[in-house]
Order: structure tokens, then C-alpha cells, then sequence
């Protein structure tokens, strides 16, 4: 299992791939989570975060399909959290280049490799992906906006997030959560997924350095 | 670092564009580059016609890429409209004919096509580029630059706000802090640690750096000590006992 770095507008390389996960979302989402989201005629669920260039991080299998994803930007643009968390967070809007939002972690839970201390190993190699890209990168923390049933998952995967912020009620209560970019969260997830080395793919890994060390 | 500083209380300070041509000599002489860039590629109500450049080439230079219209091929145009983050134009696709060509005319005109580029998105969809640029080639520069770019990631910001208020784009908002923000920073300037910011507002530690690298990214400052300076120079802040 590896993860794949794909940018927004990858479409000509990796659009068949980024197609799947946006139908993959749509499952989850719209039809398991019943979430209040858009759903195009092709069954993909693409919001108006997608647009924006965002850098997804793709969970794969042998055969290249798709595992589990999410989405990364930075949260001098445009954010989730700046919508949903505008007054709920102290007032503070978080905007930083060194600070960078996670959203629709998605995990294909009926294909997504073997399950290791109640998490699917699709998981914490996004988890782990996460955390490297950063490191490579120079983001220092990751703020993300998630739903009640990842708070578990965040803790067993070895990276818990502090929780700072929280926003509506029942089942569509979301939570905002940041974590820090460390050597030591990248080991204990390392350790809680039974995973070895990098989890980047070798062009993904190059393509984070590429970034250079922004930090 | 205190250059850095002086570059960025300058152009929080710019009101207007010869203010800012200025600083950019004042950037070139301090990082040692031939060149320099900022690129608007898309901020409303600056590049309804088309992007807005200002840039230290040459007329001569600046004639011939229109001439040659090398916007459709220029590889730092194309990685600048995707990328997030920093690159350096070494790592681009410089193969081709047409991008040979392009190389060596730059070259001709004493144009290097050694370079750094730096991403700014901002709200509303705001996309623009920064760049150094170098007739140096080596390795050595690359090295350098690497040391200078969380500076640089911090200049490029700035030029670009700077640059959206003296263009009159958005109406200058006074920066205003949260009140967390103005807590964290309080303490901070009467030189409490993190954690001991954390202890006294009872909140955690990672929380705490939140709030510091925000208020740090809103007040353009380069550091903690710099954002302390920064907010008690508005008034931000009150000056510590």
C-alpha cells in the first residue's frame, strides 16, 4: 500500500484515479454519512473546496485503485474552517502558509486492506502520508475539520489531534482538531499502522521535496 | 534576519507602487539576485485584462517575451498556475525545442533561468507568484536560497498584500487580532514560553503556537519577537510593565 500525491489539476495524469475518489466520497458521504453534500450526474461528490488546486493524498492498492483519500490546503486561501469555524474558534481566523487544512478523509472501508487494532490500514498509511508530506514539506501543523467518528480513529492511528474547536449539533456536529508535524508522531503512527519506511510513492516523495523545505 | 524584518515593516508601511519599487531593490541587493517577479495571476478586480506584472527585466527583455509570446510555453508560468508551494525552476521541464529556444534567448539577453518561485493564494481565490530570479547556475545558489526561503515565503506574502492595497484593490483593513491572538501575544512579550502561555490561558501548548504562528502570519512578522514588536507598534498590545 502506498500513498499518492495528486494535485487538483492533475486531470491529464492522475484523473481517473481523482474520478474514483470523488465517487468513493460520494458512498461515503452522501449515502452511508447522509451528509448534506453535492452529488453530480457522473455519482461524484465535488464541493466547492475541489476547485481550488487542492493537493490529495490517495491511499492505493497493488492495482493502482483507490483505498482512501483526502484533501490538503493551505490555509491562506480559501478553507473549510474559515466558513465553518469563522466565529467558533474564538473569533481566530487560522490562516498561515505553514498551517495547512485537512478535509473528506474518506476511507473505502469494505476494500481497504487488512484491520490492525480496529483501524483499516488504509488509515494510518494516509495518516503517515499526512505527516510526511509535511515534514518534506515545511507544514508545521495540520488543522482539520472532522465528524465525531474519526476522533477514535485519530487517537488509534497514533496521532491524536488537540480539539479546539466545535460547530453544530447531533449527527452533523463537526469538530476542528490540529495535530503537529513531527519525526515523533511520523514513528508512533509508523508504529500503531505496523508500517515500515516511507509511505510515499518514490514520485510522490520527490514531488513533496519539490516543495522544498518551506519551514 | 533583521533585513528581512526591515523589508517587511516596509511594506506593511508601502502606499504606493514607487514605495514598492524600491523595496525591490532593496530585496535584490539583499539576496543577491538579478531579478524579481510578482506575477498576479488571478485577484479580483487587478487581472480582469489579464495578469498584472511587476517585474525589474529589461524593457528590452520584457518586449521580446511578449514578442515571442512566451507566456505559452514559460515553465515557471505553468508550474506557477498549479503549484502550492515554493519551487525551484531547475526542477521544471525545460526539454523541448521551443523551451531550448526560450532558455538560450533568455540567456542572450542576460536573463537566468535559474530561479525560485514562491505560490501566494490568498481569499477569494487570489493566486499569485513571486519570484527571484539569478544568471547563476550553480548548486551553491540553490543551497542559499534554500536558507532564505522561509524569508522569502514571508516577503512574498507581503508584496503581494502590499501590492493589493497600493493597487486599491480590496479597501485596506486594518489588521485586527482575535482576542486569543492579543492574549498569546501579550504573554509572549512579557517573555513567557509557550508552555507557560499555555499553562496561564489553560490552554494546550500546540494551541498556543497556533494562535502565535497565526497572529505572526497577519502581522507579516518574521518570528515570535518580531510579532511582539509589531502588534505593540499598532497598539495591538499593551507595552509590558
Amino acid at each position: 500500500m502506498k500513498i499518492r500525491l495528486v494535485k487538483g489539476m492533475d486531470l491529464a495524469g492522475d484523473g481517473d484515479l481523482l474520478d474514483e475518489m470523488f465517487k468513493a466520497r460520494k458512498r461515503l458521504f452522501a449515502d452511508r454519512l447522509g451528509w448534506d453534500v453535492t452529488v453530480d450526474q457522473q455519482g461524484r461528490e465535488i464541493d466547492q473546496y475541489d476547485p481550488l488546486n487542492p493537493l490529495y493524498l490517495i491511499s492505493t492498492d497493488e492495482s493502482g485503485a483507490h483505498l482512501g483519500s483526502l484533501r490538503l490546503l493551505p490555509t491562506t486561501g480559501d478553507t473549510m474552517l474559515r466558513d465553518v469555524f469563522a466565529s467558533a474558534f474564538d473569533g481566530t481566523v487560522i490562516e498561515s502558509p505553514f498551517i495547512w487544512e485537512c478535509t473528506r478523509f474518506c476511507i473505502e472501508s469494505d476494500k481497504s486492506g487488512h484491520v490492525r487494532a480496529g483501524l483499516h490500514q488504509a488509515t494510518t498509511a494516509l495518516l503517515l502520508g499526512i505527516c510526511e508530506t509535511g515534514l518534506r514539506s515545511g507544514i508545521q501543523q495540520i488543522v482539520g475539520v472532522f465528524d465525531r467518528r474519526m476522533i477514535p480513529i485519530y487517537r488509534r492511528g497514533g496521532w491524536p489531534p488537540d480539539i479546539i474547536g466545535e460547530s453544530g449539533n447531533g449527527r452533523e456536529a463537526v469538530y476542528l482538531g490540529v495535530w503537529d508535524v513531527t519525526e515523533e508522531y511520523a514513528a508512533a503512527i509508523r508504529k500503531a499502522g505496523g508500517l515500515k519506511g516511507s509511505i510515499l510513492e518514490p514520485a510522490s516523495r520527490r514531488r513533496a521535496e519539490r516543495l522544498l523545505n518551506a519551514a | 534576519m533583521k533585513l528581512a524584518r526591515d523589508i517587511l515593516d516596509k511594506l506593511a508601511n508601502a502606499t504606493d507602487s514607487k514605495d514598492i519599487a524600491a523595496i525591490f531593490t532593496s530585496i535584490r541587493e539583499t539576496y543577491g539576485v538579478e531579478n524579481l517577479v510578482y506575477h498576479a495571476v488571478n485577484v479580483k478586480g487587478l487581472t480582469k485584462d489579464g495578469p498584472f506584472l511587476r517585474l525589474t527585466y529589461s524593457d528590452d527583455w520584457i518586449a521580446r517575451y511578449y514578442e515571442k509570446n512566451y507566456f505559452d510555453i514559460d515553465p515557471v508560468v505553468e508550474e506557477g498556475t498549479r503549484a502550492f508551494m515554493p519551487f525551484n525552476w531547475s526542477d521544471l521541464d525545460w526539454e523541448g525545442k521551443r523551451r531550448q529556444e526560450f532558455a538560450e534567448d533568455a540567456a542572450g539577453h542576460s536573463v537566468g533561468t535559474s530561479g525560485l518561485t514562491v505560490p501566494v493564494r490568498g481569499p477569494n481565490g487570489q493566486h499569485a507568484l513571486f519570484s527571484v530570479a539569478t544568471c547563476l547556475s550553480d548548486k551553491s545558489w540553490t543551497r542559499q536560497m534554500r536558507e532564505h526561503l522561509p524569508q522569502l515565503h514571508n516577503i512574498a506574502h507581503a508584496v503581494h498584500e502590499a501590492t493589493v492595497r497600493v493597487e486599491g484593490v480590496s479597501a485596506a483593513a486594518p489588521i485586527s487580532l482575535s482576542g486569543r491572538e492579543r492574549d498569546v501575544l501579550q504573554w509572549a512579550g512579557a517573555g513567557k514560553t509557550t508552555d507557560e502561555i499555555a499553562q496561564i490561558l489553560g490552554i494546550s501548548e500546540r494551541t498556543v503556537r497556533v494562535y502565535l504562528d497565526t497572529s505572526r502570519y497577519k502581522l507579516t512578522a518574521t518570528n515570535r519577537t518580531h510579532a511582539v514588536a509589531r502588534a505593540l507598534g499598532l497598539g495591538l498590545i499593551h507595552p509590558p510593565d
